[in-house]
């Protein structure tokens, strides 16, 4: 199945696109589509999106379908076909 | 004299023309710190509850604070405040940054006081330490770029002075036209510009170069250290940090994803094409540098180019987030660069982009449900998604041209003329800003309950609601809502007393805060007693309205937010729970129906 999956400010830079199509196996998770695409993309994104910063923020925040995970199962939040996750690092505005 | 003040304010009499050294005094510095605090401090000891936005007795307070000027991290700020609003008819407020706010301390003031009317315009003009009313006529109808340009070159020290002024708006008392200072930055909300416009002033220039000396230096040098070394390694804030390197226009993208980007006047809150005027997309197309304002280490304004097309327009600033949504999705207009002339034209007028594109939104929806009759346009082709139509209102609305002069009422006003006052999306008047509230309750409440109006960083909760910081807080969730919002409403008015900016309450807080600002003015504060501070200028600024007549009633979101359920995207079905919460929070604050009782206004010594 497919979801589709959304990066943000310096992630999209890393990553070179704005968002892409993503092939996973039914059941995945958040988690498990993370670890695909730091596969694709290699030490840099997986450098960009795994643990905290200094200041103990998480490198990388997830929606999905709109809804932060931290207020889901966080990792292990469970995809479904069509799903749109997006990753998104420390940013602010106001 | 204190630590980190001047000790000296200048009262402006337009009436007679006479200027005046006042002391400040150190009781009422303590009890409300300056900027917002002091200022409405200041209106308070004179507050008329028959006072009119252009009465020649509604004061004008410009106010820096001990902060201000100082060592300390994005202390380039300073607040000002009105009696009373032409846009709310609330005590009127704004904040900018820049450089006005320091020069005016080191031009030898912490407080300028403007009271009267001029008979013929006049600019004020502060030049180390001597005032002087300058008459200005020829002044009187240039844009905000011209009359700035114009000033820094009679004063022959540019690197040292700065211009607050008004645009064409102001002094057309548009009643959401702004105070702009250093060209682009703006004191935008209710309508500051036109009370300064009512009084024929149209400029104050500050030059100086006389800084002022913290009460104790070495431990305000430790810690600003502390505060900057924060600063620098938080992922938002540092040198190459989120804010630096895309500014406020990152969250379009992250609000919009959401299903929080306030879209065609709020009918909607997910924009398809929203990546089109994103932060990345401001980066990759028109973002040709960064600049800070004075003593900032974030560094989070935008210089831009749009070097061709039909909306170019060459080397000027912005877009900020919310002038993005305001032109942007809510006008349901995608083309970055339009909304950079926009922006562009919003500030050479001085008007307030969030409440200008919140009156175009408002109108365009207007004429799309057939309330506004074509014969009312003259031709214009308002509907949204019309970009030509959008800009055109824009300069319409300062000169109260053809429709214009119908825009120029704002929203609320505007939508009850056509019979249809459910468009107008504002509380007290003021139009909303860039988050829609059905799918993030806090920000909600928020906006019900601030004292100005329909305002986010009133008591910023996007900040632990969508950004996770200092903590994370589920946006659809209703319980604790109103004592982060309480929170987060105190410490902002702490903030806008000190002088700082907001921003860098991402990487520091009230300890932070109260312990640069004990060291500056040697006062005995600690996160608790700043907290306090803040919350006896919100109640301050709450009892004024509440004498002008304010009170539950109008503490009140849009019917389309409480009623209407977000229709489609991320946030379909989502709803605001205002009327749910708004109990808990006036019992949390010791108020009745809105209004703070006798005990919590001796509490807080306000009595």
């Amino acid at each position: 199945m497919k979801i589709h999956v959304k990066f943000l400010a310096t992630i999209r830079q890393i990553a070179g696109v704005p968002e892409i199509e993503l092939e996973i196996h039914p059941g995945d998770s958040v988690g498990a589509a993370l670890q695909a695409l730091q596969a694709r993309y290699g030490t840099t994104f997986k450098e960009a999106t795994t643990g905290t910063t200094t200041g103990g923020i998480p490198k990388v925040r997830f929606l999905v379908n709109g809804r932060n995970t931290d207020f889901l199962e966080g990792f292990e939040t469970k995809l479904e076909d069509g799903d749109v996750m997006v990753l998104i690092p420390p940013v602010a505005g106001g | 004299m204190l630590g980190g003040y001047v000790g000296k304010m200048l009262e402006v009499d337009l009436d007679s023309g006479e200027l005046k050294d006042l002391p400040l005094d150190e009781e009422m510095a303590k009890m409300y710190l300056g900027g917002k605090g002091l200022g409405l401090k200041l209106v308070y000891d004179e507050f008329r509850a028959d006072m009119q936005p252009f009465d020649p007795d509604n004061l004008l307070v410009f106010a820096t604070g001990p902060a201000t000027g100082e060592k300390i991290p994005t202390s380039g700020r300073y607040h000002i405040v009105c009696s009373k609003s032409p846009q709310t008819g609330t005590v009127g407020s704004g904040n900018a940054g820049g450089k006005w706010g320091p020069y005016l301390k080191f031009a030898g003031y912490d407080v300028v006081i403007v009271r009267g009317i001029s008979k013929e315009p006049v600019y004020l003009e502060i030049v180390d330490g001597k005032a002087r009313l300058v008459p200005a006529p020829e002044l009187w109808g240039m844009t905000v770029y011209a009359v700035t340009d114009e000033l820094v070159e009679r004063t022959g020290n540019p690197k040292k002075t700065s211009v607050a002024c008004i645009g064409p708006g102001g002094e057309n008392l548009i009643p959401f036209s702004g105070i702009m200072n250093d060209k682009y930055r703006t004191a935008g909300r209710t309508g500051l510009g036109a009370v300064m416009g009512s009084k024929k002033l149209k400029a104050v220039v500050v030059s100086g170069s006389k800084r002022v000396d913290p009460a104790n230096p070495e431990l305000l040098k430790e810690r600003v250290a502390d505060s900057m070394a924060k600063i620098k390694e938080n992922p938002v804030t540092g040198p190459k940090g989120g804010l630096h390197t895309y500014g406020t226009a990152i969250l379009v993208n992250i609000l919009n994803e959401s299903g929080a980007y306030p879209t065609r006047n709020f009918q909607e809150a997910y924009f398809p094409e929203a990546d089109e005027q994103s932060g990345e997309t401001l980066v990759d197309k028109y973002l040709t540098g960064r600049g800070g304002c004075w003593g900032c280490p974030i560094v989070c304004g935008r210089r831009s180019d749009v070097p061709e097309g039909p909306y170019s327009v060459r080397d000027t600033e912005g877009p900020e987030y919310e002038t993005i949504f305001a032109f942007g999705a809510d006008c349901g207009i995608k083309e970055l660069d339009a909304l950079i002339k926009a922006n562009h034209l919003c500030d050479e007028l001085g008007l307030d982009t969030i409440s200008m594109g919140g009156t175009i939104a408002c109108a365009m929806e207007l004429v799309e449900k057939g309330k506004i009759p074509k014969e009312k346009l003259h031709g214009m082709n308002l509907r949204f998604g019309d970009v030509g139509s959008m800009i055109e209102a824009i300069w319409r609305t300062a000169y109260r041209a053809g429709i214009g002069a119908d825009l120029s009422l704002g929203s609320r006003a505007l939508a009850e003329k056509y019979g249809a006052p459910e468009f107008s999306m504002d509380v007290k008047g003021m139009e909303l800003p860039a988050y829609d509230p059905r799918p993030i309750q806090g920000i909600g409440l928020n906006y019900a309950t601030a004292n100005r109006g329909g305002d986010h960083v009133y008591g910023y909760t996007i900040s632990p609601e969508i950004l996770g910081l200092p903590e994370k807080l589920d946006p659809y969730a209703v319980e604790d809502k109103p004592r982060w919002t309480i929170i987060l409403q105190d410490l902002t008015s702490a903030i806008n007393s000190s002088v700082v900016c907001l921003f860098s309450s991402f990487a520091l807080g009230l300890p932070e805060y109260a312990g640069m600002l004990a060291a500056v003015t040697g006062f005995d504060l600690d996160a608790d007693k700043l907290l306090k501070l803040g919350e006896r200028v919100t109640n301050l600024e709450r009892l004024m309205n509440n004498k002008y007549g304010l009170d539950r009633n109008e503490d009140i979101l849009p019917k389309r937010l409480t009623e209407e359920p977000v229709p489609e995207g991320p946030a379909k079905g989502q709803i605001s729970h205002v009327p749910e919460m708004i109990d808990e929070y006036y019992a949390l604050r010791g108020w009745v129906d809105g209004k703070p009782t006798e005990e919590k206004l001796k509490e807080l010594e306000i009595i």
